[in-house]
């Protein structure tokens, strides 16, 4: 089909037409320049539809003037700012023909207009699952794509707020309250304490957790389910439950004390002691997921070639799981370090990073918490994924490494 | 050698009952019989993975019955390879030398003997993920071999291989079998592998040996219609036997059913 001129011809004159009178009738309208540049950008515009028109249907042609409705009544209507409107309109008009890149343009739109406040923490992540969906459209189905991208979409919703705390505060900001002293002590604390915990779960929970793979004893599924009890109970409650069996006036408290000297309850010992109840589960059900998954015939083979169950234990089970104990471990890690409730009730000095957040949002309000919270959400997530990645780029490396040693 | 005096062995619902058997030193044996017949179980229990609840087991004439895995000096290759994934080839090999704590001159000895024996120099840096089914399994037998044990057991070790790969491990086998002067155990339901290989065999169905003897023997006076049928040779049926028909029907009655279902994957545990 050859360019329309004709239609073409008197959509220009209509065009023409309507900004003359529009410019001419009474009212606070716009300014003839305004008008002028309007009619530029609508000409333009009118010359990219017949150019839609042409290579395609008369859908794609109402897929364009439908989009044009769109940001003519955001931008003229709503929002009356012309000048945007001739820029966005401009743009809108040269990107139809792409449908990748008229994603991001309406996402921009959308972010930068409509979510103004919260541009950059939301078109990042909706930029991202785009190009996401985009390139997984020829792998899979229209369904599976709409599933993924509902689904992400809500995952972002339900990280927003996090995202958007991060954005709040200026690096300088971030920065003074990183160079104050009890802020370095309280994130030291943290990270000590639930790095502390961590292993203290795993020296008793991967040897647990092993045995449960491997035997099974009457009372198994009972144990199995005993793990889990932490997961479910209120923070408050172990609290609670600490400080009545260890706090100041109980019986056993008040031995530790005399006998050793040993406080518990408002020492770093009552830290890690909650933390590691409350993360253990994390670490135990990984782990079992982990030997389950290594195969017994692989033990039975080396048990018949000379290795005693322990050596078996050492070299086959523990590396061939080892993928899956550090995962365990970094969510063990993770737990332990975002605990708050039954830290601040059993041991609420010294300051872990959680209470400091909470004391200080109940000395000064939520701006002044705000950096501290910050801070710690970047440190948390730094770890987090260093440790992910960690694993994952260096599968039985160290193990290949042993071997190569003795040969 | 390999005794076997009355051992008996519930697991769950399946029962090895009151088996006798003498494999003697320097002979090559075949556990023959249908898929479900208990096979594995039992060379397991010889390995040492599972304990009898009754009888005695003998290996060279030590008794073993209840001794740890480790300590019986058996080599036990598996139906599919299971190979240690996250050592390569050589590591594999040199495993149960390395638990044993031998010094690395004697493994670098040892590996390259058997390198040499199974011809195995071009596999010996390959992660064994990428092996073919054949290799791995001439290198599960090299990783057998390795400790120097006195009875190999072999649990369908041909399984899973094509008609080709088959072929050539099997020969080997038998080389292996003399050069390492072993006594050896090799469960099959394939009589033509029994055939090919073996010196006797032992016959095996629900959980019970019904005959045991050397191949002509077997092939001479089979004790009833099942052996005969195992065995491929129908017409020779005899009367039918007790022993047999209890056996089958603890089988579920597999006796009058083709023996040789072209099922593979063993054992019912």
């Amino acid at each position: 089909m050859s360019f329309p001129w004709k239609p073409g011809l008197v959509g220009l004159l209509l065009l023409a037409a309507l900004h003359l009178v529009l410019a001419l009738s009474p009212g606070p309208t716009f300014s003839p320049s305004t008008h002028l540049a309007l009619f530029g950008s609508n000409a333009y515009a009118l010359y990219c539809a017949l150019l839609v028109l042409q290579r395609g249907s008369g859908k794609h042609l109402a897929l364009f003037v439908s989009g044009y409705m769109i940001l003519f009544i955001l931008l003229m209507v709503l929002l009356n700012r012309s000048s945007l409107f001739i820029l966005l309109l401009v743009l809108y008009a040269s990107l139809f023909g792409s449908p990748l890149l008229l994603g991001f343009f309406a996402l921009f739109v959308l972010c930068f207009v409509v979510l103004q406040p919260y541009a950059f923490e939301s078109f990042i992540p909706l930029a991202l699952i785009y190009a996401a969906l985009w390139r997984a459209r020829a792998r899979t189905s229209r369904f599976v794509l709409a599933c993924l991208g509902v689904g992400l979409v809500a995952l972002c919703a339900l990280l927003f707020p996090l995202l958007h705390l991060v954005m709040q505060d200026s690096a300088q900001t971030l920065w003074l309250a990183l160079k104050r002293s009890d802020v370095q002590s309280a994130i030291w604390l943290s990270v000590a304490s639930s790095t502390l915990a961590t292993l203290l779960i795993a020296v008793w929970g991967i040897p647990l957790a092993y045995a449960l793979a491997r035997v099974d004893f009457w009372g198994r599924r009972v144990v199995e389910t005993v793990i889990d009890i932490p997961i479910l109970i209120p923070q408050s409650v172990v609290g609670i439950a600490f400080i009545v069996l260890l706090g100041p006036g109980s019986p056993m408290g008040e031995a530790l004390d005399q006998l050793f000297g040993i406080q518990i309850a408002g020492r770093l010992i009552g830290v890690v002691l909650a933390q590691v109840f409350v993360a253990a589960p994390f670490l135990i059900k990984t782990a079992l997921t982990a030997f389950q998954g290594v195969p017994e015939e692989l033990e039975l083979a080396s048990r018949t070639l000379g290795a005693s169950p322990a050596q078996t234990f050492w070299r086959i089970s523990l590396p061939l799981a080892s993928r899956g104990l550090m995962i365990g471990m970094i969510l063990a890690w993770a737990r332990a370090i975002s605990e708050f409730g039954a830290v601040i009730l059993f041991a609420s000095s010294p300051l872990t990073a959680p209470v400091l957040v909470h004391t200080e949002f109940l000395r000064a309000g939520a701006t002044e918490s705000r950096p501290i919270a910050t801070l710690l959400l970047i440190i948390c997530l730094w770890i987090f994924v260093v440790l992910q990645l960690g694993p994952s780029l260096a599968p039985f490396a160290w193990q290949r490494r042993a071997d190569r040693g003795a040969r | 050698m390999i005794r076997l005096e009355n051992i008996t062995r519930r697991f769950g619902a399946f029962l090895l009952e009151g088996l006798d058997l003498e494999v003697p030193r320097g002979q090559y044996w075949v556990l023959l019989g249908p898929s479900g017949a208990g096979k594995t179980l039992l060379l397991h229990l010889i390995a040492g993975l599972h304990h009898p609840d009754r009888g005695r087991l003998l290996l060279d004439d030590v008794e073993a019955t209840t001794a740890a895995p480790e300590k019986r000096g058996v080599g036990l290759v598996f139906q599919r390879s299971a190979l240690f994934p996250h050592h390569d080839v050589a590591g594999n090999i040199t495993y149960g030398l390395a638990v044993r704590g031998a010094s690395t001159a004697e493994r670098r000895r040892r590996l390259d003997e058997l390198v040499e024996t199974l011809d195995l120099s071009a596999l010996l840096q390959r992660p064994v993920a990428s092996l073919s089914g054949g290799e791995a399994q001439r290198v599960a037998l090299a990783r057998a071999l390795a400790v120097r044990p006195r009875v190999l057991l072999l649990d369908e070790p041909l399984g899973p291989l094509d008609f080709h790969a088959r072929a050539e491990l099997q020969e080997e086998l038998r080389r292996v079998h003399d050069a390492f002067e072993l006594t050896t155990l090799h469960v099959t339901h394939d009589r033509e592998e029994a055939r090919a290989l073996a010196d006797a065999a032992a016959i095996m169905v629900g959980g019970q040996i019904i005959q045991a003897g050397s191949m002509s023997a077997l092939q001479q006076a089979p004790r009833c219609r099942f052996v005969a049928r195992l065995l491929g040779d129908e017409e020779r049926a005899p009367t039918d036997h007790p022993l047999c028909e209890e056996a089958c029907l603890r089988a579920g009655g597999r006796c009058d059913a083709p023996p040789l279902a072209a099922k593979r994957g063993d054992a019912p545990a």
